[in-house]
């Protein structure tokens, strides 16, 4: 690792005697890091709960605030992991979902070697994508907004990731990364149909 | 995406680099990998503050896991306006003042200094001289307030504005603290 030594700052007043030049060229020369002795994550992660989102306020459409809430608060469930992805023992295997609709809405899903995506999951995933536009078109615009921003940040990382993981393909943190963020990404797509499905039609108006 | 500086995530591959601001988002959204990812990159800095300020390895430790328990907690008023660690050292040395300061309350309180913090732990090999191994067993044997300032100005490098503020005393105090801590670890050192 690399950490950089801030900028020293001026010790006016201290005087600078050969002595006292010694000493501090030795203190700046001491490492910055110290690895601890042993691993302290698993004691910290046993304490972590998860994190308080902030509630929007309950005026008007909170579509937006519930998408966002929907895209913060993911749930590693096991059973989603497998159902997202499958082992392939042998060979790369990157899979490329079909765009279906405006090319902002679906991107390219790979998982890098040695894995692949579900067909569960890539069904899902076609079906939720298909015809997105028309219904986010039917979302109030802040609503749709959101829905955009969220998308593209979790595509944006998704691609992140992706290519971290060309470099580093057994990394595990990694592979968790990208796994939570498809996660994101079919939560989000899963909330806007549910929405969309649940907004009231002309006659029942 | 905005792209900051690149976190070069060491454990459990040296290869891999993910941007520290993807780490945080993904962090304030609940994911406890992106977590663990920051906690892999600034772990051995924090400790070293830790280390170094409390001058206990079990101190340390406890600092340090309090520290990024913390920074969980306060994930979601994390604003960017700062880089994070910047953010999550001044949440590591606010927990060694909290603990100085519990410390300082109980006047029965036995500091029992830990003799592995007698020997200066993952040091380089070319950095691990005698001066620099007699440095940090005299640093930490100065008195906790100008131990403090010295580890940060000195050895970490804060400017005097940047240590009063982490410290929360003036900035004439901390330059006093640091004239004192250099004049005993002269004393000390030519012993």
């Amino acid at each position: 690792m690399t950490e950089q030594r801030p900028p020293q700052g001026g010790n006016g007043g201290n005087g600078g005697n050969d002595g006292n030049d010694r000493l501090l060229e030795a203190a700046r020369r001491l490492p910055v890091e110290i690895a601890p002795e042993r691993d302290l994550w698993p004691d910290i992660a046993a304490r972590l709960e998860p994190p308080v989102v902030a509630r929007p306020a309950a005026t008007g459409w909170r579509w937006a605030g519930a998408i966002a809430a929907g895209a913060a608060l993911v749930a590693v469930s096991s059973l989603m992991t497998i159902w997202v992805l499958e082992r392939e023992d042998s060979r790369f295997a990157s899979t490329t979902v079909p765009t279906a609709g405006a090319p902002s809405v679906v991107a390219p899903a790979s998982f890098g070697p040695g894995h692949k995506l579900g067909p569960k999951y890539r069904l899902a995933r076609n079906e939720l994508a298909a015809g997105l536009d028309a219904r986010l078109e039917a979302l109030p615009p802040a609503s749709r907004s959101v829905v955009r921003r969220n998308l593209a940040q979790i595509r944006s990382a998704l691609n992140e990731i992706n290519q971290a993981l060309a470099d580093d393909p057994n990394n595990v943190l990694l592979q968790q990364l990208l796994l939570a963020a498809y996660q994101d990404e079919l939560a989000v797509l899963t909330e806007v149909n549910r929405m969309a499905r649940s907004l009231p039609t002309r006659k029942e108006i | 995406m905005q792209q900051l500086a690149g976190v070069r995530m060491t454990d459990p591959s040296p290869a891999a680099e993910v941007s520290e601001a993807l780490l945080v988002r993904q962090a304030k959204a609940g994911q406890l990998s992106a977590f663990e990812a920051l906690y892999r990159h600034h772990k051995g800095r924090v400790y070293a503050l830790c280390l170094r300020m409390t001058g206990s390895r079990d101190r340390a430790e406890d600092c340090l896991q309090e520290a990024f328990v913390q920074a969980w907690r306060r994930l979601g008023s994390f604003q960017g306006r700062s880089a994070f660690g910047t953010w999550l050292y001044r949440i590591a040395v606010n927990q060694v003042l909290s603990l100085q300061r519990k410390e300082a309350r109980q006047p029965g309180f036995v500091e029992i200094v830990d003799d592995r913090t007698q020997t200066p732990v993952d040091r380089p090999g070319p950095r691990d001289t005698g001066l620099s191994m007699d440095l940090e067993q005299a640093v930490s044997s100065l008195p906790p307030g100008a131990r403090n300032v010295f580890v940060l100005n000195a050895v970490h490098g804060y400017s005097h504005e940047e240590t009063a503020r982490m410290l929360g005393v003036a900035v004439g105090t901390c330059k006093a603290q640091l004239h004192r801590a250099r004049r005993l670890l002269a004393e000390r050192l030519d012993k």
